[in-house]
């Protein structure tokens, strides 16, 4: 019997078997529990700091992985957001307040972890006036303070489109800024919450206009969910147009049988010639591959940090 | 933390193993099913198959993942649970009883010593 009993790992009774038709996960996604006890060192640090990561909350296939490694993505902010986007795993719910000494907790497990490359992201606070802007600077700042020469990538949501509260987040001076477009331009009011394509395009517009080069930014799309490549290459038009340096391209997973179900799998063949052709549409940086994800391998990016020594 | 039963047998790879007599019923850990979550397939060898320690005999698939089961120890399988075909979610909520995989008549018994007991095995998923 399942011991867990915290929010996040409750879900809603499951059928008592799926659909037919479901298609089954092809053998390139086919992954393996960690049998070091690097997961189990990270998970307990991440515990002991009462920190929540995107990879647990939104049940990443990846975190076996980074963990083992003694990388994770912290989830500021709580672990109750605000919208409801069809993909997500991570809980919509009314959210707590906010944790004042969050953005310590952050700095400290960086420093434990030896992190050189870290990403936050958070929930959407859409209950907060800045949406929660200002907790992101502070974490950032306090993380900056405590691992000098660190570099912080930070994937936020659209803020609501506040101009006020992306201002914050660039005065917090990230080297990198990720705001996911997600989809195409024809699924979005399906597949996210609030968000729409042109208010996410303006996101990084404006932060580009804000940053310029000081800031790289940063967008991605999950795969799968039944959009066609002229859209893909649409959309990554698109990202280009508003100055997007860095993209990243995933296979969309299920995170439940409550969630969106895939519409197709992708080969890593053409989740590689994607790629390329990303590439010669100029994107500075691109990882595109079934089991990509924003912040997977995020540290092999290797830009050099802001911080003065 | 996970649920791991201190009369059972791990397997790194996550699997536990009940020994009885000559027998081992092998399925996979608390731990694991939760890491997994839903499962929707469960793929069995067939009875009759011989296996060697540490070999993939199975598949768990969930929502997000699709996972290879290990066999902890060699032999024959004599028995798998056609219960977790039909149902798969069985593994997840009765993971050391009903959620059971496989069952093998071992052909070296010595190979138990190697497998962890609880308390190694909580300490490597961090619930210690």
């Amino acid at each position: 019997m399942p011991a867990f009993s915290s929010p996040r790992t409750l879900s809603k009774p499951v059928p008592s078997a799926p659909p037919q038709d479901r298609l089954r996960l092809p053998e390139w996604l086919r992954i393996q529990l960690p049998t070091s006890n690097g997961f189990g060192k990270t998970r307990s640090l991440l515990e002991e700091l009462k920190l929540n990561t995107v990879c647990q909350s939104a049940r990443c296939p990846n975190h076996w992985e980074c963990w083992s490694k003694g990388t994770a993505t912290f989830m500021i902010g709580g672990e109750r957001c605000t919208r409801a986007c069809a993909f997500c795993a991570v809980i919509t719910a009314k959210p707590l307040p906010l944790e004042e000494d969050e953005p310590d907790r952050v700095a400290e497990a960086t420093r434990r972890m030896n992190l050189r490359h870290l990403v936050i992201t958070g929930v959407a606070r859409d209950d907060l006036p800045d949406g929660g802007a200002n907790h992101f600077r502070c974490t950032i700042e306090r993380v900056r303070a405590l691992n000098p020469g660190i570099i912080i990538e930070v994937l936020t949501s659209d803020f609501a489109g506040s101009a006020e509260a992306l201002e914050e987040i660039f005065l917090g001076r990230p080297e990198v800024f990720n705001h996911n477009i997600e989809t195409v331009r024809r699924l979005t009011p399906k597949v996210r919450s609030r968000a729409t394509y042109e208010g996410s395009l303006e996101v990084l517009r404006k932060m580009k206009g804000l940053a310029g080069s000081a800031i790289l930014t940063k967008s991605g799309l999950m795969l799968g969910l039944g959009e066609t490549e002229e859209e893909l290459f649409e959309t990554l038009q698109d990202l280009r147009a508003v100055g997007c340096d860095i993209l990243t391209l995933g296979q969309y997973l299920q995170p439940s049988l409550h969630h969106l179900p895939v519409v197709e799998y992708i080969s890593p063949q053409r989740f590689e010639a994607f790629g390329l052709r990303a590439k010669e549409m100029g994107f500075s940086h691109v990882s595109s591959a079934p089991m990509v994800r924003s912040s997977y391998h995020a540290d092999e990016l290797q830009i050099p940090s802001r911080a003065v020594k | 933390m996970g649920n791991v039963p201190t009369e059972l047998k791990y397997a790194k790879s996550h699997e536990w193993v009940k020994v009885d007599g000559g027998y081992a019923t092998v399925g996979i850990t608390d731990h694991a099913q939760h890491e997994l979550t839903d499962i929707v397939f469960v793929e069995l060898p067939t009875v009759g198959r011989v296996v060697k320690a540490g070999e993939a005999c199975a598949v768990v698939e969930s929502v997000k993942t699709a996972s290879d089961i290990y066999t902890p120890v060699s032999g024959e399988i004599v028995k798998v649970n056609s219960d977790t075909t039909a149902n798969p979610a069985v593994v997840n909520t009765d993971p050391y009883t009903a959620g059971w995989l496989v069952q093998i008549k071992l052909s070296d018994p010595s190979e138990l010593g190697a497998l962890m007991d609880a308390a190694s095995y909580s300490v490597q998923i961090g619930a210690a």
